[in-house]
């Protein structure tokens, strides 16, 4: 190793000395030197970023669960509502789906950064919970759990498709027409019919979805 | 065990995660946007995201990842939904001097100033790995990058940095070894 490797090493990962590095600088008194004033920059550069925090402000956290005393109360005021709120579904079911799934996905983003595959009892138990049967070429499923989705549990998986990486959400209680392709947030998607329900496919990284969801739809036997 | 005593179980839990990680989130969304207002929106928009997404934090030692992913997106959903203005660096500067220049730290507002100044691809990587120890390879997973291409990020943001504080004194490399071998 030369100067040149050992200072733009440290430089780049100045936490990470590995064997050879530590051989260069115990030979090199200038390195050493470099390294010494490294340090003190770093240590200055963390100080720096660990600005002063302002107090918390209030945070009003919504209720997640209705109480039963003030379920009659609201429930004249959904019934109420329900003219409107049915016309505006049916006017936008896909739309509305399309979001709640992109949100969905957004608040599992550790989904994304496992790379070791799901084993097979644990994948087989999500699918079991949701009363699904899927066969998923082995060690392709990086990620698999049970959600609650739109009050019913259903299975949300990350599959290694060979195109690509994709997020699959096995929706047996959502009934669809046709297909319906959509791009929300950054990420690509489509929701298939299926035999039972529909299936969700999205990709924030361009994957192509169309091909990977009908593969998916196959593993589903539908 | 009852509703109402999950619904405190999930309270307190997420009280404790609140306290101990909201300083992080905080200095990860003000360095993000440069703007204490922002990075407060930005907190408060994360934790109510996080409130309700709960119950999928299964490992809380992944908690404090979790919840700067959750800030990354909502960064760049606040930008997207409210069309911010571009603001002048230095404008940003003179706006955030109380903050920049706290008394007691009088002797970092270079280096302050100067991470100001760099670029968001750099500042970004810089901040997760100086101020959150994120390893590399946590960083290219958060960022959805490479990691050769992180490990060019970190290289640059250093170079940028040592460039901007024209008072940081450096030993010049031996002129015989910046030969590659």
């Amino acid at each position: 190793m030369n100067c040149l490797d050992y200072r733009r090493n440290l430089e780049t990962e100045p936490g990470r000395v590995t064997p050879e590095m530590q051989a260069h600088v115990q030979t090199c008194a200038e390195c050493s030197a470099w390294s010494a004033g490294l340090r003190a920059f770093e240590a200055r550069l963390q100080r720096a970023l660990a600005v002063g925090v302002p107090a918390a402000k209030a945070l009003e956290l919504p209720a997640l669960s209705t109480p039963p005393a003030r379920r009659f109360a609201l429930a004249a005021g959904v019934l109420g509502a329900i003219g409107i709120a049915a016309l505006a579904w049916f006017s936008f079911p896909r739309e509305t789906l399309a979001a709640e799934l992109v949100a969905h996905v957004e608040e599992e983003p550790q989904s994304w950064s496992t790379t070791e595959p799901v084993p097979e009892p644990t994948l087989d138990e999500v699918l079991r919970r949701s009363q699904v049967s899927a066969h998923f070429p082995p060690g392709s499923v990086t990620y698999a759990r049970s959600c609650r989705f739109r009050g019913h549990l259903v299975p949300h998986l990350v599959v290694h498709d060979e195109q690509g990486s994709v997020t699959v959400l096995i929706l047996d209680a959502e009934k669809v027409s046709a297909k319906t392709s959509f791009s929300e947030e950054g990420m690509s998607g489509v929701i298939l019919p299926a035999a039972h329900g529909s299936i969700a496919v999205l990709s924030r990284e361009g994957a192509p979805v169309d091909a990977i969801a009908e593969r998916m739809r196959e593993a589903l036997g539908s | 065990m009852n509703r109402a005593s999950d619904g405190n179980e999930r309270r307190r839990r997420f009280d404790a995660l609140c306290t101990a990680l909201r300083p992080d989130l905080f200095r990860f969304a003000f360095w993000l946007s440069r703007d204490r207002a922002i990075a407060e929106d930005v907190v408060q928009e994360t934790l109510l995201r996080a409130w309700r997404a709960m119950d999928e934090l299964r490992d809380e030692k992944a908690a404090r990842q979790w919840l700067l992913t959750i800030a990354r997106r909502e960064h760049a959903r606040l930008y997207e939904r409210k069309r911010l203005p571009t603001v002048d660096v230095d404008e940003l500067i003179e706006r955030e001097e109380p903050l920049l220049a706290a008394p007691d730290e009088l002797e970092l507002q270079d280096v302050r100033r100067a991470l100001f100044r760099l670029d968001e691809a750099y500042r970004e990587p810089l901040v997760l790995q100086v101020l959150m120890g994120y390893s590399t390879e946590e960083i290219a997973r958060h960022m959805g990058l490479k990691v050769g291409a992180v490990l060019t990020r970190l290289f640059r943001a250093r170079h940028q940095l040592r460039e901007m504080l024209a008072g940081e004194t450096r030993a010049p490399l031996p002129a015989a070894r910046l030969e590659r071998t």
